[in-house]
């Protein structure tokens, strides 16, 4: 056990898996980063060097940079995957998921249904997402939930380095598509992570905090954020259950109605937008199942209805904060 | 200890992770007598509601802390006097207590570590806690049970510390040692933690061991009788304990939180003591890549090839004082195989414990140990 960065562990889970089961193979834009040229051993891998050093110890056979198409290569990853190879293809921003829209939900999401079980596409898609480097409305969004409308696909959110490295590999293990979104804030930050190989299994809750009084849904980034108010409110006497989901799709809907049914108040903390998405989903869901373990409305912090700002004073103002989340405590305690 | 001396009852800290704790309730009214030993306030930690002990005879003359307040460790819970119950005095000792204190940083990450070395080709975990007294007493070394870890001795250690070193260890496939088992015997792993002994040149130990930990204590004083200067046996008597195999079985398939919950909580007298943090942290060692398999075959050749064994042959065969300790309520293990045990044996039962008296009863388990070690030695 040592402590390693989000990063570190999510490069780790890919050399451990490559190691394990040669059909894991990568693919890319910039994945190698300079493949095939001299000193391609300190090759960038990737934008945030998260791949750094796999071409150097797989080979540029099983590192794979590729052309600047996303349409072409998720496909060819799909195609490579229904045909025995268990790809991990990046995209590098989950902002240009919309170039290789059919290829991920018309062909990769329902191979396996439309064809009777006969067939898998054991794929996992690793992408960026998240606000606050100042990378504009293009390369900043967060629209997870949109793959988790998806029958057939499944969405990991992980929000630290331990689950990111367990259920990267559970991902890639996984004989179904898989989208693997990395917040891009998280990448440095570090925690204890075992060396050995671990699996997390998809569709399970991490129960981050206990307290009692009242329920936190909280995703990627925003467990931090939901992490410094729940700090906060424990000095006012007020403690929060956070959950952290995990994954979207499976979603662990039974830790949330759980920990609803013990506390009768719920504040969901999402980056993605306030429309159509999961803290629209999770009110919802709650709704239905535990509206009569509810004392008080269902409060939901998420960003305003407005593309993502680049201006850093913007932007900051766009990313849903602790005061935000202390302050909807605090309405669904008055009730 | 001298008499007449105040005495600042504190946050204790339960094991390496432990940085504050919740007071639940006092279990004793201010102005009340108290014995060294006796149970006085129930604290909360992530990992359990605990019994904390009366460090010292005297009266409860205050209760800083009042039930729901989060300590840090080291924080004031209450005063002891000893014939200096003045209010005025207690106050001013409360005051330079509050104006002294300092919350200790909760200690690097290589202070918690465990060290780590090679027996028998597996990595074994452990942790080796000095006394607090300058005694040339023999250590204690504490064997935890199928499952769990040397984590689980976190209510014990301090108790015991006050006279003994303590080492507590990994068994192969927990905690953080290696998974692997060689063939998974209870021999090979008696051998693991007798060579343990051997490596940390510690010629002679008191053994305590806990169910699975209990039969490897026994087999270590078997095979390396002169190593061992007694043993406390703790819910198990070694190779034929009777134990529920829908447990052992149940636990090893559980690689979710509400599939282990059940199981967990046949182990304890009372659910509550199962909390959301426990089920994390035995499943982040169960999720370890081969851990499943390595308790397998750990089950196969330590406990169902013992099945039929009669504990007493061989109890009956140890030259060392056995103390053997047991909870009423368990559910895992039946209480009643303490029926038939061989007369050089001591039995104690907690009544109102499961199989995990030493954390559902610690106070009571360390000072049954302790007035055994005191009266055998």
């Amino acid at each position: 056990m040592s402590v390693k960065t989000y990063k570190q562990a999510i490069n780790e889970a890919l050399v451990q898996e490559m190691r394990r089961d040669p059909a894991v193979i990568l693919m890319g834009e910039d994945v190698a980063g300079g493949t095939g040229s001299a000193g391609q051993d300190d090759a960038w891998g990737g934008p945030m060097g998260v791949t750094r050093g796999l071409v150097g110890e797989f080979g540029s056979d099983r590192v794979l940079d590729t052309p600047i198409s996303e349409a072409a290569y998720i496909g060819a990853a799909i195609g490579a995957a229904a045909s025995g190879m268990r790809p991990v293809a990046d995209l590098m921003f989950i902002d240009f998921a919309g170039v290789c829209f059919d290829q991920i939900v018309n062909q990769a999401a329902k191979y396996r249904y439309m064809y009777g079980g006969q067939d898998k596409i054991p794929l996992t898609i690793r992408t960026m997402m998240g606000a606050g480097l100042g990378i504009s409305s293009q390369h900043s969004q967060s629209f997870y939930p949109i793959f988790s409308y998806f029958a057939g696909l499944k969405v990991v959110i992980p929000s630290g380095p331990y689950d990111a490295k367990g259920l990267l590999i559970a991902a890639i293990r996984d004989d179904d598509p898989v989208i693997f979104c990395e917040h891009k804030m998280l990448y440095e930050m570090s925690e204890e992570v075992p060396d050995e190989s671990y699996e997390i299994p998809l569709g399970e809750a991490n129960f981050v905090r206990s307290g009692g009084d009242v329920t936190i849904v909280a995703f990627s980034r925003m467990v931090h954020i939901a992490s410094e108010a729940a700090d906060e409110l424990s000095k006012q006497g007020i403690e929060c259950d956070i959950i952290d989901p995990r994954t979207s799709s499976p979603l662990d809907t039974e830790s949330i109605l759980e920990s609803v049914e013990e506390t009768g108040r719920l504040v969901i903390v999402d980056e993605s937008g306030p429309r159509f998405g999961m803290a629209s989903e999770i009110s919802s869901i709650v709704a239905e199942e535990a509206f009569a373990s509810l004392k008080a409305p269902i409060g939901k912090v998420t960003p305003p209805f407005v593309p993502i700002p680049a201006a850093p004073n913007l932007e900051s103002l766009y990313i849903p904060d602790s005061r935000q989340v202390i302050a909807a405590v605090n309405k669904v305690m008055q009730s | 200890m001298s008499d007449k001396q105040t005495i600042a009852l504190t946050m204790p800290k339960w094991g390496m992770a432990m940085s504050s704790g919740k007071v639940v309730e006092w279990l004793v009214e201010a102005g009340v007598r108290v014995r060294k030993g006796d149970e006085i306030l129930d604290i909360e930690t992530d990992k359990a509601v605990v019994a904390m002990e009366a460090p010292a005879d005297g009266v409860l003359s205050r209760q800083v802390a009042q039930p729901g307040d989060e300590l840090p460790v080291g924080g004031l819970l209450g005063v002891i006097t000893q014939g200096t119950e003045d209010p005025v005095a207690v106050d001013a000792f409360v005051e330079t207590f509050r104006s002294h204190f300092v919350v200790e940083d909760a200690g690097s990450e290589a202070d918690q570590a465990a060290e780590k070395i090679v027996i028998n080709d597996i990595s074994i975990a452990y942790r080796k806690y000095p006394s607090r007294q300058d005694s040339d007493k023999l250590p204690i070394v504490f064997i935890h049970g199928f499952g769990g870890d040397q984590n689980g001795w976190m209510f014990n250690v301090t108790a015991l510390t006050e006279q003994y070193p303590v080492y507590t260890v990994d068994l192969p496939a927990h905690g953080e040692s290696s998974r692997q088992v060689g063939n998974g015997s209870l021999g090979g792993l008696a051998e693991v933690v007798a060579g343990l002994m051997s490596a940390l040149a510690e010629p002679r130990v008191h053994l305590v061991g806990h169910s699975l930990g209990a039969a490897v204590a026994v087999e270590i004083a078997l095979q390396q009788p002169e190593q061992v200067a007694s043993l406390v046996l703790l819910s198990g008597v070694g190779a034929g304990t009777a134990v529920d195999r829908e447990y052992i079985e149940g636990f090893i398939a559980a690689n979710r939180r509400a599939r282990l919950k059940p199981y967990i909580q046949r182990l304890f007298s009372d659910p509550k003591y199962v909390t959301r943090d426990m089920l994390e942290g035995l499943l982040r060692a169960k999720r370890i890549e081969g851990t499943d398999a390595a308790l397998s075959k750990l089950a196969q050749a330590s406990i169902y090839a013992e099945e039929g064994a009669r504990p007493a042959d061989k109890l009956t065969l140890l030259r060392v004082p056995v103390l053997v300790v047991w909870g009423g309520q368990d559910q895992v293990a039946d209480v009643a195989q303490t029926d038939s045990l061989p007369a050089n044996v001591e039995v104690q039962i907690i009544d109102q414990a499961g199989h995990m008296g030493h954390i559902e009863a610690a106070g009571q388990l360390n000072t049954l140990i302790r007035a055994f070690l005191d009266t055998s030695h």
